[in-house]
């Protein structure tokens, strides 16, 4: 539990940290960054933010800070319900993410203010829209003084965009390995030689790459008597940036499942059924809180969604992840967040003292888990063994829905056509002895004119 | 501008204020360069408009569009 502790993402900012007391997420502002917060405040470009829904609202309170020999204010954001990392994030909600980005920093030079990073971790998915979480992002704007933020942007939004667009939508992964972004070295080398012809991507990216290449490490005589990135300059390149992350493009085809709506094995009144049957679960258990893994485009997940409990829905496929992210967009729903997750190997902790990006598990539990046609893929297509997958669910949360596919499946037998049946165990008598172990079975329905069966059960 | 002057040039306003990240001092020489560049873009961009309208004012003498007539005393 979250307890009267510091929050451990925050640590590099010196304006400024997260805490957590009695389970409550504070922020608190140190003296240093005193005149700056004072100035966010005064100029009105908070609550311009606000009301945009640009960034997070937060209170002043009169909270004692974490350390006191620091503090200069406490405020107490808005919680987020899930806090989720740009690798898990289709393409469509990167770009909306480096989007808001760009319109933020151009609405704080208006204000003048300009953002002094630009970290995709402080964007997260709030009511169905990225926002800004970190309300110490803003410094006063010097006319003439370069955009600090550049590289960051550069590094965390453009290069793994580009790369996902021109290369493999499966480069977002990238993320997970370079914390700070992709190195734009590494980016240049990866895209297609075509993009030297694309002129933001020749500056931004490759340009870039060999002027970070010619002048690193260059000791510099500074001098305080010019300055070169005028206001205007530094809206240009901001709108060059804005045009070619809007150029930008990728399309789900036909990847592994975003073309399941047309494929899957039900026919109406099956599916008709299978969805009442998971409503009425829902309505029984009534949880503030649902993850759907294996969620595909989100059909079941919606059903949780549309009734105002926070989702979030996980999948593999990048194109599922991305289709269900627009069709979120398209109904302004509010309460579902569709994530990219490999349920093999779910998101690790990352980062200085493996304690910046917080693994899966750790981000939380759910009040109940949705785990639909996704138990035979782990068994059968990943080898894991009931037991593991009972355990691993029995982890997460204490209420779960869960269906069991049987071996006269279409879909099993797909999944056994190109290897040798090793699983003598996978029965339906089976599954229910090893989950029984973890979970009390509370119902449990065959869907019509199936042999599939669905189950509430309960954490012993 | 020869290079050293430029590098002096950019690196100057960076000292103070609440930044924390490091800017690279590629991206920093690049920014100038882009700044040169895309901020005359910019400008063109933002009063394309008024250019495109002034251009074709001075050839037909037209009036801009919402522009009204206005009553001058005889």
């Amino acid at each position: 539990m979250n307890q009267n502790k510091r929050e451990s993402a925050s640590f590099r900012d010196p304006s400024g940290f997260l805490f957590w007391r009695e389970g409550v997420l504070f922020r608190q502002i140190n003296q240093t960054y005193k005149d700056n917060y004072s100035l966010l405040i005064k100029s009105g470009l908070y609550q311009s933010l606000v009301d945009d829904g640009l960034l997070i609202p937060h209170e002043e309170v009169n909270t004692e800070p974490y350390e006191p020999e620091k503090a200069y204010r406490v405020i107490c954001p808005e919680r987020i319900p899930f806090i989720s990392y740009p690798y898990e994030w289709s393409f469509g909600q990167l770009k909306d993410a480096a989007l808001i980005t760009l319109a933020i920093q151009k609405h704080s030079l208006d204000f003048g203010m300009t953002l002094k990073d630009s970290s995709a971790y402080n964007i997260q998915f709030w009511r169905g829209k990225p926002i800004l979480i970190d309300s110490l992002s803003f410094e006063k704007y010097e006319d003439g003084k370069p955009w600090i933020a550049y590289r960051q942007f550069c590094q965390h939004f453009l290069a793994p965009l580009a790369l996902m667009s021109y290369r493999d939508v499966r480069l977002s992964q990238l993320l997970r390995t370079h914390i700070d972004g992709i190195p734009l070295d590494l980016a240049s080398k990866l895209l297609p030689f075509r993009t030297h012809f694309n002129f933001p991507l020749l500056t931004h990216i490759h340009l870039h790459a060999i002027t970070q290449k010619r002048y690193a490490g260059k000791k510099i005589d500074l001098d305080s008597s010019n300055r070169v990135v005028n206001k205007t300059g530094m809206l240009g390149i901001i709108s060059s940036l804005e045009s070619i992350i809007r150029q930008l493009n990728w399309n789900p085809e036909e990847t592994e499942w975003a073309d399941y709506d047309s494929t899957h094995n039900y026919t109406d009144a099956s599916f008709k059924h299978k969805k009442l049957i998971v409503k009425t679960y829902l309505e029984r258990v009534s949880p503030e809180t649902v993850w759907d893994l294996g969620a595909n485009t989100g059909v079941f997940s919606r059903l949780a969604s549309q009734q105002m409990i926070n989702t979030v829905a996980f999948d593999i496929d990048p194109g599922a992840v991305e289709l269900n992210y627009r069709k979120s967009v398209a109904g302004n729903e509010k309460y579902l967040v569709p994530l990219i997750l490999d349920m093999t190997n779910p998101s690790p902790d990352l980062g200085w003292h493996n304690q910046e990006r917080r693994s899966l598990i750790k981000r939380g539990s759910p009040d109940l888990l949705l785990a639909l046609a996704l138990v035979h893929h782990l068994v059968i297509a990943n080898n894991i063994s009931f037991d593991y997958v009972a355990r691993f669910m029995a982890d997460l949360s204490h209420w779960l829905i869960i269906e069991f596919v049987p071996k006269e499946d279409p879909q099993t037998q797909r999944l056994l056509s190109s290897r040798e049946d090793i699983f003598v165990d996978y029965s339906q008598k089976s599954f229910e002895k090893v989950f029984g172990i973890y979970f009390q079975i509370e119902d449990s329905v065959v869907i019509k004119n199936t042999k599939r069966k669905l189950y509430l059960m309960k954490k012993i | 501008m020869n290079g050293m002057l430029f590098v002096k040039v950019i690196f100057s306003p960076l000292k103070g204020n609440n930044a924390y990240l490091d800017p690279g001092s590629g991206s920093l020489i690049l920014q100038s360069i882009l700044a040169a560049l895309l901020g005359g873009l910019f400008i063109l961009r933002s009063n394309w408009k008024k250019i495109k309208d002034g251009v074709v004012n001075l050839f037909t003498g037209q009036r801009e569009e919402g522009e009204e007539e206005v009553d001058e005393p005889k």
